[in-house]
């Protein structure tokens, strides 16, 4: 009964650009107050860079988005969005269900830790139950195929290496929501298949997906549904192959 | 606008619910700080022993009182002040460090709140170990009534250091320079608050420099218990005031601010 679900309301996210000594001190801050405005004239008008304008979307169970766009186009924060990382800073975002993302390579991971010890962390903050971590952590084991290199701290680590654990972990466990950056794109063909695969049954049991690439065979691998943003707005919305097509006349102009 | 207020307000009691979590990250703080150590949390009990017994040898003659009386009185408030001073002085540093977490894993933002007051709680735990062999070599009349007046206090600590790190976790994160002003404040009220020295000595028309200060009265029911005495009603009634005052207006801030937060991280 309880299908997760995204609704989101004019969501936007704007950035304060927190920068200048000004606006970022309080003293300052404090003279500017008591000075009315006379000493530290900027302190009152901070700028903002907007990451995510005025979205509005709704997303339901078993649907798999792709989201597509030029650099800085605003993907990665809607991402985060989605994910549930950070709140809008206008407007209602509303996530119905558990998440897991994979945003940064080796984010939420401590690279002094063994991926052995990497592994139980996640469990812990990704509240998987104790009964599964046993399960969850022979899993990972045979997924990423790194062997002796679990017992190793991260940072001897290759990028596509803890990619391979933090892909691992962030599937390991179904959650209803699943939102992955570009960041799979260091990940060999070897792992990319695997990934496919695995992707593909973690979304069979009516899961959301949301995914940001650059390119067509992951789009219409995984997808069906595309999103292509634009200087922080949705451009267009629906099936695959109009939104790529949309995407493609946009960037010929 | 109120719709949104709750909203913020559940994160806090979100961040309730998943304790565990906090406890465990809590912990892992303790483990990761004082890695490859010899001695681990027990060094900062031993660093304050020692500084308890130094200042116990030369106020105890400065003075002209008996050690068995005042090194359990210094050591005893040391365990009520270290747990106050660490609090306040990490607050503003609170939401700055758990950003990785923050940014990764979709868990409520007062988690951090709670993994810096489990901190805390733990090393006081430590230190009390360490004081009860104190207490035990150096007979203080402590009895199981009074020493177990310490839980309630121990409770009162904590909703204050919650409502305390809510608020100036926040501000820390907005306003960088919390943190330094916040350590410079403290050396200041370290030596304005009672914790190497009496009340008694005090001349009466002076006890304002006690009486309206918070950290006293929270010292009071804190260090009472652990030397076998209780502690005066106006302290607990003054303390409860403090640690209702601290949570309403912690939660109010961290509530207000919360969207807000993640832009300053």
């Amino acid at each position: 009964m309880n299908q997760p679900s995204i609704i989101a309301r004019g969501a936007a996210v704007h950035y304060p650009i927190v920068l200048t000594g000004a606006q970022q001190s309080l003293l300052a801050g404090l003279a500017n107050t008591m000075s009315a405005g006379r000493f530290a004239k900027s302190a009152g008008n901070t700028e903002y860079v907007a990451g995510v304008q005025n979205v509005t979307l709704e997303i339901k169970a078993g649907e798999r988005i792709g989201l597509i766009g030029r650099n800085g186009a605003g993907k990665s924060t809607m991402l985060r969005l989605l994910a549930g990382v950070l709140p809008p800073s206008r407007g209602s975002l509303q996530v119905k269900g558990t998440s897991t993302n994979i945003l940064q390579l080796g984010s939420g991971m401590d690279s002094d830790l063994t991926g052995f010890e990497n592994i139980e962390r996640m469990s812990r903050l990704l509240e998987i139950p104790k009964s599964e971590w046993a399960r969850v952590k022979a899993d990972v084991e045979e997924f990423t195929e790194l062997g002796r290199f679990l017992a190793l701290p991260l940072r001897t680590y290759s990028s596509g290496m803890s990619l391979r654990l933090g892909f691992a972990m962030a599937t390991a466990y179904p959650r209803d929501i699943l939102v992955i950056d570009e960041v799979i794109g260091a990940g060999d063909m070897f792992f990319m298949n695997k990934a496919i695969e695995r992707i593909k049954s973690y979304t069979e049991q009516a899961k959301i997906l949301i995914l940001a690439t650059h390119g067509y065979g992951a789009l219409e691998a995984f997808c069906n549904r595309a999103i292509f943003m634009e200087a922080g707005k949705i451009r267009a919305d629906g099936d695959v192959k109009e939104v790529w097509q949309a995407y493609n006349d946009r960037g010929s102009v | 606008m109120k719709a949104n207020l709750f909203e913020d307000l559940a994160d806090i009691t979100n961040g309730i619910r998943k304790l565990n979590v906090a406890v465990w990250l809590a912990t892992e703080d303790m483990r990761a700080r004082y890695a490859r150590t010899a001695l681990g949390p027990w060094w900062n009990v031993l660093s304050t022993a020692v500084f308890v017994f130094a200042l116990g040898i030369t106020f105890g003659a400065l003075f002209g009182q008996p050690l068995e009386i005042f090194l359990p009185y210094l050591a005893a408030s040391m365990a009520c002040w270290n747990f106050m001073n660490g609090i306040v002085q990490d607050a503003p540093m609170v939401l700055i460090r758990g950003n990785g977490i923050i940014q990764a894993y979709p868990l409520p933002l007062s988690t951090q709140i709670f993994r810096s007051v489990a901190d805390k709680s733990m090393l006081m735990g430590h230190f009390l170990l360490v004081y009860a062999g104190l207490a035990i070599f150096l007979k203080v009349p402590v009895t199981i009534p009074t020493a177990l007046m310490f839980i309630p206090a121990a409770l009162v600590y904590i909703v204050t250091a919650v409502g305390v790190s809510l608020a100036f976790g926040v501000l820390g994160a907005r306003f960088r320079d919390m943190g330094p002003a916040l350590v410079t404040i403290m050396t200041m009220v370290f030596l304005l608050t009672p914790v190497f020295w009496q009340k008694v000595s005090l001349k009466p028309e002076q006890h304002w420099i006690t009486d309206f200060n918070p950290f006293f009265h929270l010292l009071e029911i804190g260090r009472q218990p652990l030397l076998g005495q209780f502690a005066a009603p106006e302290h607990w009634i003054a303390s409860i005031a403090i640690a209702a005052f601290s949570l309403i207006a912690g939660s109010l801030v961290f509530a207000t601010m919360r969207r807000k937060i993640y832009y300053w991280l």
